[in-house]
């Protein structure tokens, strides 16, 4: 009995190698779409798992781990990688086998970690990824040589290709035939000191040099492209061309499909409306359901752009450029060049940008990036300026066709660029002041072409993650605003709006005289609470809370109009001076105490942004009364 | 400030007698080599740089990443600002450091490369 659950039982396999070594195009290719992403317990580090099932039928469960060096860990990411292959992780049974993989291109950091990996004791395959760049290189490397060297069975593998990867699953089916039980003593790993490293860079470098003939002539493409692309003038100008393309496509590609979505949304409204009977559960399903989650799905394809960007320039080799060309400037400012990657991630949501700062090592820089990330002007912002600014700042060309009300947004995020690097400098020179900064030790890989079916795994992977969100957290908080706004039920013969009689109208009060000399009203303050959940939802509240009927596009359009009667330009002014910092969103400060592992800091990020938002809307409050616009 | 420092420790370098016989060429700094040095490791040696991380755990994160003695490198771009940071070809990759953690490699000059050779 014991011998047919053992034929049966998924086998556990985890995959390992450095960075940059195509570890996760291999997973891609050997998983396809059979793949589960979560956190481990306690850590936000990605859990990618997929399976697959061997010629002889057999269930394997592939673990893809973080990219490292060393099992000596470093990074919240290494250490997963570490714990995992020694089997030391909470809640993971240890690998019964571990499939390396290194970059054919550039063996000799990639062996270094199979000589380490050996000391673990399992058994190891190793798979030379990028097998078909190298061979276009003139790179020969002879396979039974190094399986020989290394005393592991090795296989070269072509990711990115169809049928690329057959010979590495079928020596992969062979050794789980005859996988030795994994045994309870403990592993011959410990962590290597600075000989050991030494000594087993240099055995790598004999084995690589003994079993790999490089190429009479060196492939020179990265190094021309890099010419041009790390050259510190063009590079740099080049570098801002990306970031221009990459706003501009958010803004004007996204349009379409967020009108199409938009749509898609009032008609789902018209019809629930036209099904159901005037009453609680209609304005429920209408303005709670519909018009809530409505609100935020619309961000789904600018989300989706972004990360197209992110992840082609990631696959291309770009974005270790960028870290680079950006560690001067933003180490002026108290950051680390690899922070450039989350603080860009950041201009779509915070939640994917801090926790891209997984690849930070030093847990200051880390912190540094986490606390300024929120101040990167996300997408959810977005709803609330184009509402104001086209409620209250005239549309008239400043000069050379650029209008009044453009040069007003692109100030919201500058101002949103310069108090991130405000913030951070002051962390720098004031929190941190006596600690050096950490150093910049980032590995440039050659450049390839991007894989359409990684970028296509990675874009489906990024709109799941907000789909479930939108699912979950905003679904909910919509239902409680909604809850707050409809109950009690106004009095028979009341002569308010419903939403007076209403609990939100009560809280509304209750904190109207500390926000008053910022110049918000109680209806704004409603507005500032749903917000919490996610910040375009304020939109959408301001929309509940001024008794606004109609679909989506009419309610901003009418929205605007009201506002307009409403407020004073100077509440405006100080409305979008609030939301350049805006501290209220729940996810955000739920995923910096994950991230932080503390809920202090999660504290301290709320009460500086709500600090400068209360300070900055009220600075822009009193001076724009003080000159007439109140 | 990082300018002056590492000029002065040039200058400590290059008149430091050679490290072993009459012939051996002069050892110095990576981090205060000029665009375009070539050159073999001599040392990787971080006793001398202070900060953070400390010197052994900079001299071991060096070795992760390639530079042992004997490596190739090449110094093969810089940042636009005070020439740093520094892109370093190491016996086929392509490591980004600042100067100041490239100071605990210590180098010596091999002729400059030629078409055709290994890198």
């Amino acid at each position: 009995m014991n011998e047919v659950s053992a034929a049966t039982r998924a086998v556990r396999v985890a995959l390992v190698g450095n960075p940059n070594c195509g570890k996760t195009a291999l997973f891609n290719a050997l998983t396809g779409s059979r793949q589960k992403v979560a956190n481990y317990p306690g850590v936000t580090v990605e859990r990618k798992e997929g399976g697959f099932v061997t010629a002889d039928g057999r269930p394997v469960r592939l673990l893809d781990l973080p990219g490292t060096y060393s099992l000596r860990a470093r990074s919240p990411d290494e250490v997963v990688t570490r714990d995992a292959v020694l089997g030391q992780l909470a809640g993971e049974d240890p690998p019964e086998l571990l499939l390396c993989v290194a970059d054919a291109t550039n063996l000799r950091l990639g062996v270094r970690l199979v000589l380490e990996l050996k000391q673990v004791g399992r058994p190891m395959v190793l798979a030379l990824n990028m097998a078909d760049i190298a061979r276009h290189r003139g790179v020969d490397i002879d396979v039974g040589r190094l399986s020989a060297e290394l005393g592991i069975p090795v296989v070269s593998s072509i990711a990115v290709r169809r049928a690329g990867t057959e010979a590495l699953l079928a020596q992969v089916g062979d050794m789980i035939r005859t996988l030795p039980p994994v045994s309870g003593e403990p592993c011959g790993w410990s962590a290597p000191g600075r000989a050991e490293t030494r000594a087993l860079q240099r055995e790598a470098d004999r084995i690589v040099a003994a079993s790999v003939t490089q190429p009479a002539q060196p492939d020179t493409v990265t190094a021309r492209i890099d010419a041009v692309l790390l050259h510190p003038v063009w590079g740099t100008l080049v570098l801002l061309a990306v970031l221009f393309l990459m706003f501009q496509a958010v803004f004007t590609w996204a349009q379409p499909p967020m009108d199409a979505i938009k749509a898609g949304f009032d008609r789902l409204a018209d019809v629930t409306g036209a099904l159901l009977p005037d009453g609680l559960l209609r304005s429920f399903v209408h303005d709670g359901l519909i018009g809530g989650v409505g609100a935020v799905l619309v961000f789904l394809p600018q989300i989706l752009i972004l990360f197209l960007f992110i992840l082609l320039l990631e696959d291309f080799g770009y974005m270790a450029r960028a870290a680079f060309l950006m560690d001067r400037i933003m180490g002026g400012a108290g950051l680390h060049g690899r922070a450039f990657i989350p603080l860009l991630s950041s201009f779509a949501c915070a939640i994917p940008g801090i926790m891209a700062t997984r690849v930070i090592d030093s847990r200051r820089d880390r912190l540094a990036t986490i606390l300024v990330a929120p101040l990167m002007t996300c997408s959810a912002r977005i709803p609330v300026y184009t509402l104001i600014i086209g409620a209250f700042i005239p549309n008239r060309a400043v000069w050379g066709g650029v209008s009044e009300q453009g040069l007003v947004m692109f100030g919201l995020y500058v101002t949103g660029i310069v108090s991130a690097l405000g913030v951070s400098f002051l962390l720098k020179r004031v929190v941190w002041r006596n600690t050096p900064p950490e150093p910049f030790m980032l590995e440039l890989p050659d450049y390839k072409l991007p894989s359409v079916r990684n970028i296509g795994f990675g874009l489906l992977q990024r709109a799941k993650i907000f789909l479930r969100r939108a699912g979950t957290t905003i679904l909910m908080m919509m239902v409680v605003i909604w809850f707050l706004a409809s109950v009690p039920r106004p009095p028979e013969g009341a002569t308010e709006p419903a939403i007076s009689y209403s609990l939100a109208a009560r809280i509304g009060h209750f904190m109207e005289p500390v926000l008053a000399p910022v110049g918000f009203n109680w209806q704004i303050d409603v507005a500032l609470i749903p917000g919490m959940a996610a910040r375009e939802v304020a939109v959408a509240s301001l929309g509940t809370v001024y008794s606004i009927e109609g679909g989506d596009e009419e309610v901003s359009r009418q929205l605007g109009q009201t506002l307009v009667g409403k407020w004073s330009l100077a509440t405006a002014l100080a409305l979008l001076a609030w939301y350049v910092f805006a501290p209220q969103c729940a996810s955000t400060l739920a995923t910096v105490r994950r991230e932080t592992g503390s809920r202090g800091w999660a504290a301290v990020l709320f009460a500086y942004m709500l600090a400068l938002a209360y300070g900055s809307a009220f600075a822009v409050f009193q001076i724009a009364s003080a000159l007439g616009a109140g | 400030m990082s300018i002056s420092l590492s000029v002065v420790s040039l200058e400590d370098w290059t008149e430091a007698p050679p490290h072993d016989g009459t012939m051996a060429p002069r050892v110095t700094p990576l981090g205060t080599a000029a665009l375009g040095f070539t050159g073999r490791i001599h040392a990787v040696d971080a006793s001398a740089c202070s900060g953070v991380p400390a010197p052994a755990e900079l001299e071991h994160r060096l070795l992760e990443l390639g530079f042992v003695e004997g490596a190739t490198v090449e110094i093969r771009h810089q940042g636009l600002f005070r020439r740093d940071p520094i892109a370093i070809r190491v016996n086929g990759a392509t490591i980004a450091l600042r100067r100041r953690e490239a100071c605990a490699i210590h180098v010596h000059t091999t002729e400059p490369r030629t078409p055709g050779t290994r890198r």
